[in-house]
């Protein structure tokens, strides 16, 4: 993630205010438009000199060592689940959408616990999917989650020590600031999709980088990397993006696309590299895997992998950390 | 482990790694020929999964056996003083010409239900529509009234009225075309369905008049489902690789009486000898290796009955009990009706036969169409025939409404309030019925044929199955 530091919002407010002021009907002098552009000269000047500079991440090798952390009864089937750090203390929750409730997960002491709910509310949908679907997106402090069986989105907000809900739009969010509606009655969204996935990574000299994966109902993942795309092919409905390892190069960590009921099993593959040689495989032969997300749950600043597990259905999930 | 299993096969959620994909043609099976397409008119197996395919309740029994919304949007609300309820409806539901589905016709519909098929709504004395749900007045109070508004009787039809030849509902399917000569109901998906598209595009359903004309068809790999095996012969292989499924044992096999000897079919000593005499046991091996269930009454052991402890008959009781017969019997020949798509009946019926065989009671055996056999069975032309029904397998009080309402008997209805002690001893005075054993169904499916599940009445959930990868064919098969 890059975080705007105060001066470049300061920056950015200031030229929207000219910008604001560029939208107006020109008038015969010209004083506007010179002050305009004498505002941008000036933004870009400071944008320029307070800039981030680019700092390359430095690699860091990965011991994959699964192991279960904890079994949770969700009281409803699982349909979404991300890591962000909502509450601002420097460790990311896990957040699980079910078909009732948004729910964060967190260390509670030695153990991964609920540690609040939210439910949905409002109008049922109609239609819904036989299956439910859902779709969990962090945007800042806030965390937008949809499910197929109500017409709006939940937007969920910690205010102290209690979770919130707000009505949120009616559609799916996918990424921030990009919806989508589910195809009546089915369970895919517009454009024959599954689900996207967004994250802003850093490459290896550290700028910035946009990695978008956008997985299709044919279980094809094509990923946008930059100016970069890459695809993966029978990938199921639960994949994370994320650049593990550190090394700039984003990976892809993700569940197979078998029939439901399927065993399942995880693998990971660096972007452009062969998915049939992943760099690492976990089979899980008791269960699909429902969710997977990444994020630093303990605060140590190396990610976690968690990766939710259970059998069709089911409302109790296994969570797996990964490495 | 058998509960295990039961569990697994209920009608669940497909949601996993993949999702479910969408599109294929299937070729599925009934348990024999649809009689009706009209709710309240529902009686056997085969017409109880139709209607569950065309129309919609306005609750479902979920895998627990606790009722849960469907077309409602919430459990029914009773007022303090236990006299009406209230249920509100979903909004945005259509039938399947596109209409969409309002109070009244909810309303009309289970007033038509009340007032054509007695026992399902009973302690209901009238039904009315509102601006968002329906008001219904009762004549006694309660607890299962979510789980009779989950029984095919209670489907829903535009206006409330009989569909006629064009069944049109708001459920999973519509009806394409309906061949009765050739056994074969051609169904599509509805795209609009409130609670989710079917998986396929279209189901074929058929039927079949020998015994094994459907594990033949299976075998060849012309269907893709089977409820009576995978060959026709013992060891043999079908064409494709097969699993199977199995679900609750929720189907009750049961002998009715008619009324063309009244003196004789219409006494209760004549009843019992004959639920005396017949050995339950014997009922085990009918089938493809399915859960069977010998019992004596009309209940599961799901719903709370206790299990059948003596399973052989008793001829000396039974004789005892005939003895205290009003007319003579053994003078006659009784006709034992059993219908042409059900050819597990026919072996059911041997059985009986052989029971009446121990009394010296003469009988014989007459293979009727399904129609023939549901019309002779109403109006009372018949002596003994082979039924079926098909409850939610938790469901007690459906349980003793259904077998009252067999038997053509209204003493049940009658009473309003329901009282499990008070069927039972109804029951057991007047045995409307003679209850055989409780069987569940058994459905092989190609490999490719996923989602297979059942509902908790035994139906099965086709609007969930969904095709997936190809078919295997079996080792040394083309």
């Amino acid at each position: 993630m890059v975080a705007r530091s105060a001066a470049t919002r300061g920056l950015v407010a200031l030229a929207a205010t000219a910008i604001g002021f560029a939208a107006r009907p020109a008038r015969a002098d010209d004083f506007l438009h010179r002050l305009v552009a004498d505002a941008r000269a000036r933004v870009d000047a400071e944008a320029a000199a307070h800039a981030p500079r680019p700092v390359p991440p430095v690699p860091v090798a990965v011991k994959w060592r699964p192991a279960k952390l904890t079994s949770i009864d969700l009281g409803a089937p699982l349909v979404a689940l991300t890591a962000a750090d909502l509450d601002g203390d420097g460790k990311a929750e896990l957040y699980a959408v079910t078909t009732h409730d948004v729910i964060a997960i967190g260390w509670r002491g030695k153990r991964l616990d609920e540690l609040a709910r939210v439910p949905f509310a409002g109008d049922v949908a109609v239609p819904v999917p036989r299956d439910p679907v859902g779709t969990a997106v962090a945007d800042g402090r806030a965390l937008v989650a949809s499910t197929s069986g109500f017409a709006r989105a939940l937007r969920v907000t910690w205010q102290g020590k209690q979770l919130v809900g707000a009505p949120g739009e009616a559609d799916f969010e996918l990424c921030p600031g990009e919806h989508a509606k589910l195809v009546p009655g089915r369970d895919v969204l517009e454009g024959n999709r599954y689900a996207v996935v967004c994250r802003d990574l850093v490459d290896a000299t550290g700028a910035p980088l946009h990695v978008r994966g956008e997985l299709a109902a044919t279980g094809r993942l094509a990923v946008d990397a930059g100016t970069a795309h890459f695809e993966v092919p029978e990938v199921g409905v639960a994949f994370e993006l994320a650049d593990l390892d550190h090394d700039g190069t984003p990976e892809v960590i993700y569940a197979g696309a078998g029939a439901p009921g399927d065993p399942d099993s995880v693998k990971v593959v660096s972007l452009g590299g062969d998915p049939r040689k992943p760099r690492w495989k976990k089979p899980f032969t008791a269960g699909g895997v429902a969710g997977i997300a990444v994020g630093d749950l303990d605060g140590d600043k190396a990610p976690e992998v968690i990766a939710a597990v259970r059998l069709v259905g089911a409302t109790r999930v296994d969570l797996w950390r990964l490495e | 482990m058998r509960s295990l299993l039961v569990v697994v096969a209920l009608c669940a959620v497909a949601s996993a790694e993949s999702r479910p994909h969408y599109g294929g043609s299937v070729e599925g099976t009934l348990l024999g020929a649809p009689v009706t397409l009209d709710p309240p008119y529902a009686r056997t197996h085969a017409d109880a999964t139709v209607i569950s395919l065309v129309y919609d309740t306005l609750y479902r029994i979920g895998p627990d056996g606790v009722p849960v919304p469907h077309l409602a949007a919430a459990l029914p609300v009773v007022d303090p003083k236990l006299a009406t309820v209230k249920i509100a409806l979903k909004k945005g539901v259509a039938f399947q010409d596109g209409t969409p589905m309002t109070p009244q016709d909810v309303a009309a519909s289970l007033d038509r239900a009340r007032t054509t098929a007695k026992w399902v709504l009973a302690p209901v004395k009238s039904i009315a529509a509102d601006a968002d749900g329906i008001e219904l007045v009762l004549a006694a109070p309660t607890d299962d009234l979510a789980t009779f508004l989950a029984l095919p009787q209670t489907a829903i039809t535009k206006a409330g009225k009989s569909p006629g030849t064009r069944a049109i509902g708001s459920g999973p399917f519509q009806v394409v075309s309906l061949d009765a000569p050739r056994h074969r109901l051609t169904l599509k998906a509805f795209d609009e369905h409130f609670a989710g598209r079917p998986y396929v595009d279209e189901l074929v359903l058929r039927w079949y008049d020998t015994p094994d004309g459907e594990a033949r068809r299976f075998e060849t790999g012309n269907a893709q489902m089977s409820a009576r095996g995978v060959a026709a012969f013992a060891g043999g292989q079908p064409t494709f690789k097969a699993e199977d499924v199995e679900g609750p044992a929720a189907l009750l096999v049961f002998v009715g009486f008619g009324r063309l000897h009244p003196d004789v079919l219409g006494d209760p000593a004549f009843r019992h000898a004959l639920d005396l005499v017949l050995a339950r046991s014997g009922f085990a091996g009918i089938g493809w290796g399915e859960r069977v269930v010998p019992t004596r009454l009309p209940v599961p052991i799901e719903a709370g009955a206790p299990p059948l402890v003596a399973r052989s008959g008793d001829v000396t009781a039974a004789t005892d009990a005939l003895a205290h017969a009003k007319a003579a019997v053994k003078s006659l020949t009784l006709e034992i009706l059993v219908e042409d798509t059900r050819p597990d009946d026919k072996e059911v019926a041997e059985r009986v036969l052989a029971g009446l065989d121990q009394l010296g009671i003469h009988a014989k055996i007459t293979v009727v169409t399904a129609q023939v056999l549901r019309d002779r069975a109403l109006a009372g032309k018949a002596d003994l025939w082979i039924g079926q029904l098909a409850e939610p397998v938790t469901a007690q009080a459906a349980w003793w409404a259904a077998a009252f309402a067999a038997g053509g008997d209204d003493t049940l209805a009658k009473l309003g309030a329901f009282d499990a002690a008070t069927a039972a001893k109804q029951f057991d005075a007047r045995l409307p019925i003679v209850p055989l054993m409780f069987r569940s169904i058994r459905l092989w499916h190609r490999t490719d044929v996923r989602g297979v599940s059942f509902d908790a009445s035994g139906r099965p959930c086709f609007a969930d199955i969904f095709l997936f990868g190809a078919p295997v064919p079996t080792h040394g098969r083309p």
